[in-house]
């Protein structure tokens, strides 16, 4: 029995390596899409427009945009048609594309820059993806926000999978939101589409107040 | 006691006209009926629609009017000096969640600041290592493992539950300062409680008005994007109370999978 445990454990201690990204890696890849993130898109002056085109190009490679949708439908997804489901998908993306694009241009005035994001630990889940720990320092605030980067590892491939603000995530924010509208609506996922477009024109081009 | 009469009503009132939804019988329709925990959800809309109707006229103004007259380092001390007057009810509570080593540390927190923080206007523990803490009866009971109850929205307090709901009139009776307060002979401080609850309340809803725009300008559904919001803030709150998170094996409320969650989750 012990034999056969010491056997296994070479196995494992193996296999390991060799098809799984280390948590180091991980949070490399978090950090590097922060400082691209900052870098790129809070940073520099430049049109909304630009910067949307810009943050679109990061974030759509950063991410399983398919996984992410699919999630968020709950189990509406399984009753989608495939051109339904490529719809929603886009017009999602585009929702955070230009909400967060709007929320960084707005950050730029409150001097959010690389130093304002530190990187405190990293582990790995029973779920087996990462969870990166960071902190945002805000001036004018009393406490740092927590800001948690969810990095999923497919195959060695790492993806941003969800991000946690404050034990909020994103990812289940959606869900909760867009399952309660198609519980609303008898679960027509077109009409939910429809309403993301509908927002994503206003997003797109804010109203100057 | 004018406070618990009023809240009586208010909890009979909820009771004698709530329409509950009706639970679907659609597997998909039933999962997110389950995750919403909301059976008042007609109920909770209305007191929503109430409260967006107060915040457009009368919370609005009168945080913008703080906002105007006041510097943005004028009210993070503000708050520093109101929440530096809420930890002692943060310790009982430590004490209740029978985490003695929190109470030791807010009770240091609080006599630091009290002295050395000029009255609690500088957060000088937490620049000696000592970080804020905020502790509530809801947190407390739910350490208890007293479950959530229904989602519930208040008339002008916001998102809650029934047991935070409950929470934050026994914390009324559990926060020393009522009593210093009720108990003086100084007929100012007697209503300085009151005035503390209110202004604070003033500062704390100034200081997430952006939060709320931000929130109202990119969601479809504010009710139910508020509802999450809520509801995942709290678990964090109740895990760190509870001590289990980050680090330890425990997952924490963000830790779901991102497969399909068929039978697992939710059992018909």
């Amino acid at each position: 029995m012990k034999k056969l445990l010491i056997v296994f454990a070479c196995i494992v201690s193996f296999a390991i390596p060799l098809s799984a990204a280390e948590t180091a890696d991980a949070e490399k890849f978090a950090q590097d899409l922060a400082n691209n993130i900052v870098t790129n898109v809070v940073q520099p002056q430049m049109s909304l427009s630009r910067k949307q085109d810009i943050f679109r190009k990061i974030f759509m490679a950063a991410i399983n945009v398919k996984t992410n949708a699919r999630f968020t439908l709950g189990r509406y997804a399984k009753s989608a048609a495939p051109d339904q489901l490529q719809a929603y998908t886009d017009a999602l993306a585009d929702n955070i594309i230009y909400t967060w694009t709007d929320r960084f241009n707005s950050y730029a005035g409150d001097s959010l820059d690389k130093n304002a994001i530190s990187f405190e630990s990293a582990r790995k889940s029973e779920n087996g993806d990462f969870y990166i720990t960071s902190k945002i320092k805000l001036p004018n605030a009393e406490n740092d926000i927590e800001l948690i980067w969810r990095i999923s590892d497919k195959k060695g491939e790492l993806k941003l999978a969800d991000l946690v603000v404050e034990g909020v995530s994103m990812l289940m924010s959606y869900r909760n939101e867009y399952t309660a509208i198609l519980q609303q609506n008898g679960g027509d996922i077109t009409a939910l589409t429809e309403m993301l477009k509908q927002k994503n024109d206003l997003l797109k081009n804010p109203v100057k107040k | 006691m004018m406070k618990l009469r009023y809240w009586l009503i208010i909890f009979c009132f909820l009771l004698l006209t709530s329409g509950c939804a009706s639970v679907p019988t659609d597997p998909a329709e039933a999962a997110a009926y389950q995750e919403a925990n909301d059976p008042w959800e007609p109920m909770n809309r209305k007191i929503f629609a109430f409260n967006m109707a107060a915040d457009k006229y009368a919370l609005r103004p009168i945080a913008k009017g703080y906002r105007a007259i006041t510097t943005p380092g004028f009210r993070l001390k503000a708050r520093t000096f109101l929440n530096n007057l809420k930890t002692p009810l943060t310790v009982v509570n430590d004490i209740l969640q029978f985490n003695l080593k929190n109470a030791g540390l807010d009770l240091s927190r609080f006599i630091i600041n009290s002295t050395l923080g000029f009255f609690g206007v500088y957060d000088v523990a937490d620049k000696m290592g000592l970080s804020p803490n905020s502790q509530n009866l809801g947190t407390t009971m739910a350490v208890w493992d007293v479950p959530s109850g229904p989602y519930l929205v208040l008339p002008l307090l916001g998102p809650s539950n029934v047991r935070d709901a409950s929470g934050m009139v026994g914390d009324i009776f559990l926060d020393p300062f009522y009593y210093v307060s009720h108990n003086s002979d100084d007929r100012d401080l007697k209503w300085g409680f009151w005035i503390v609850d209110g202004v604070g309340a003033i500062a704390a809803y100034e200081n997430n008005i952006n939060l709320l725009d931000e929130g109202k300008k990119s969601s479809l559904d504010f009710y139910a994007f508020m509802r999450s919001m809520y509801q995942q803030y709290r678990k964090k709150a109740i895990e760190r109370a509870k001590g289990t998170q980050a680090t330890d094996n425990q997952k924490a409320n963000y830790e779901f999978s991102l497969e399909e969650d068929d039978e697992e989750d939710f059992d018909e």
